[in-house]
């Protein structure tokens, strides 16, 4: 499946948050979004998920133009913070909730949650009160419940900026395998192991887009200000390896 | 001058099915102008420490002693506390409510300082240290971008320069120039003597400035001391205290480096001694 932005506008009462952007998203293909503070990302994603409307321009689902009732089917949403929104006083519960949003059988449900938890590797925790979950689990919890209701895409800003390194790579694990199952993936970042999952990093800034390039080519210098400040980049910098080419760097890194 | 825990217990929900008991005997001195950083799993008791810190909780058992007053001391006046410990929460939202960015910078300078203050002078002050444009302080809080918000709430404590300042996660959502911005505040303040306690999973931004290191794990002090001691010992094995290190620790700890203030030598060193390699170069 393909979803694709043309000219897309939104501002915000006097203020333009996206300038007419134009950018393609695939199944399979995970694609990061990067840009200072006020670029417009989270704004991007939230047009891109159907939660706000646009003021102009399109989005097209496999050629077809869609609004934003059709958009919320097929692209769910993950905010920074899993706490926004888990509602449920179990895991199980908190899946179900999609479920009955969308009128799931009730027989049905149990199957659809089990296997949306599986997929996060969750399933054993199921009755556990989502507030004694780690946050990485919470992530998890929160990606299961948007997965249930059956999206193609998957819209995240910043999963793991608030989680610890641990459940950061818990969720870069479940994100990863998603993505090979046939998600697409967009996600808001300012982290280089979220960017390390992309195949393609979109740089906004002022609601454009300054850079649209695929990972491990396109490298400038005017490109790399817009890079996280890491020290994994510094190193690939350091060794005049493209920093965008996160793959083959992170792989130096991981040494014992 | 210092703030001490002594034996510090907290409670949340005493006396109801939901009770939870988030610190358990923590022993701690911070001691006037170090740099200490708290670490620890979700759940530890990071966040309920820092709330401890200037009062906004007090200890169910036990004491916590700023400059020599006791939070829990009623015949001390809780405000001369909070002017010496200013806080920025985890979630910047839930510290705001005034209707503009302007008036929640200066609510803080206004009830600590008195209405004599140079109003312009601290906003503009404020907005060159946090590196905010004028154009926003007309707007609503609520309305700004994730990072534009988190620049606020510390911005909102420096208006009046508490002597501790306390932070829970404060580079969450700043991008690379927020955070720049933020290394030299923070790197000011620590030069001229502010006390600053941090709590953070963000250990390479840190690591250079931070003198001391602390980790929770179930609201127990698992760790308190020197950065050395931290990078030599607890390093190696932060993945018991449910936390995970990084490569620039490891580099660290491998090369007996515990400044961590030179990146550059740090890369050069490691690649000298083969244990990062170049891969192939820039295309």
């Amino acid at each position: 499946m393909k979803l694709e932005i043309k000219g897309l506008k939104f501002s915000y009462d006097d203020h333009i948050a996206i300038d007419s952007i134009d950018a393609s998203f695939e199944t399979g293909r995970a694609v990061g979004i990067v840009g200072p503070n006020g670029s417009g990302k989270t704004t991007l994603l939230k047009l891109i998920a159907g939660i706000l409307p646009a003021s102009d321009g399109e989005i097209l689902l496999d050629g077809f133009i869609v609004g934003p009732n059709e958009l919320r089917k097929h692209v769910g949403y993950v905010f920074q913070n899993p706490d926004n929104q888990i509602i449920g006083s179990t895991v199980l519960e908190d899946v179900a909730f999609g479920l009955e949003n969308i009128g799931m059988p009730r027989e049905k449900m149990l199957e659809r949650i089990r296997w949306a938890l599986e997929k996060v590797e969750m399933w054993e925790l199921r009755e556990r009160n989502p507030s004694t979950l780690s946050g990485g689990q919470k992530q998890r919890l929160a990606v299961a419940s948007m997965l249930a209701v059956g999206p193609t895409f998957l819209a995240l800003d910043e999963p793991t900026s608030m989680l610890d390194m641990k459940g950061r790579e818990e969720v870069l694990v479940v994100l990863k395998k998603l993505k090979a199952e046939g998600h697409g993936i967009i996600i808001a970042t300012h982290d280089v192991y979220e960017m390390l999952l992309c195949d393609e990093i979109l740089v906004l800034d002022e609601g454009k887009v300054r850079f649209y390039v695929t990972l491990g080519s396109g490298w400038s210098e005017e490109l790399a200000k817009y890079l996280p400040e890491s020290f994994e980049i510094k190193i690939a910098d350091f060794c005049g390896v493209n920093p965008l080419n996160l793959r083959e760097l992170i792989h130096v890194g991981d040494f014992t | 001058m210092a703030i001490s825990l002594e034996r510090v217990s907290y409670v949340y929900s005493r006396g109801t099915p939901f009770q939870w008991c988030a610190l358990r005997d923590v022993d701690l001195r911070i001691k006037e102008g170090t740099v200490a950083c708290v670490l620890g799993g979700t759940g530890s008791g990071k966040t309920t420490l820092a709330l401890l810190l200037n009062g906004i909780l007090r200890p169910t058992t036990g004491r916590v002693i700023v400059d020599g007053m006791d939070t829990k001391d009623k015949t001390v006046d809780i405000r001369e506390i909070r002017r010496r410990v200013g806080m920025v929460m985890q979630y910047p939202e839930h510290q705001f409510f005034l209707p503009t960015v302007r008036e929640e910078l200066l609510y803080a300078a206004r009830n600590y300082l008195g209405d004599e203050i140079d109003e312009e002078r601290i906003l503009e002050k404020i907005c060159e240290i946090v590196d905010l444009d004028r154009h926003l302080l007309e707007k609503n809080p609520f309305e700004l971008s994730g990072g534009e918000k988190r620049r606020i709430a510390i911005g909102s404590i420096l208006g009046y320069d508490p002597a501790y300042l306390v932070m829970d996660e404060p580079t969450v959502g700043l991008d690379s120039t927020g955070k720049k911005a933020f290394r030299e505040v923070l790197v000011s303040m620590k030069e001229r003597g502010k006390t600053l306690v941090i709590i953070t999973h963000d250990l390479d931004f840190f690591v250079s400035l931070a003198d001391e290191f602390v980790v929770l794990k179930e609201g127990k002090v698992m760790f308190s001391g020197r950065k050395g001691d931290f990078i030599k010992n607890i390093v190696p094995k932060l993945e018991e205290y449910g936390l995970k290190s990084t490569l620039k620790l490891r580099l660290m700890g491998n090369l007996k480096d515990f400044s961590g203030i030179d990146e550059d030598e740090l890369i050069i060193r490691a690649l000298s001694k083969g244990l990062i390699t170049c891969p192939s170069s820039r295309e």
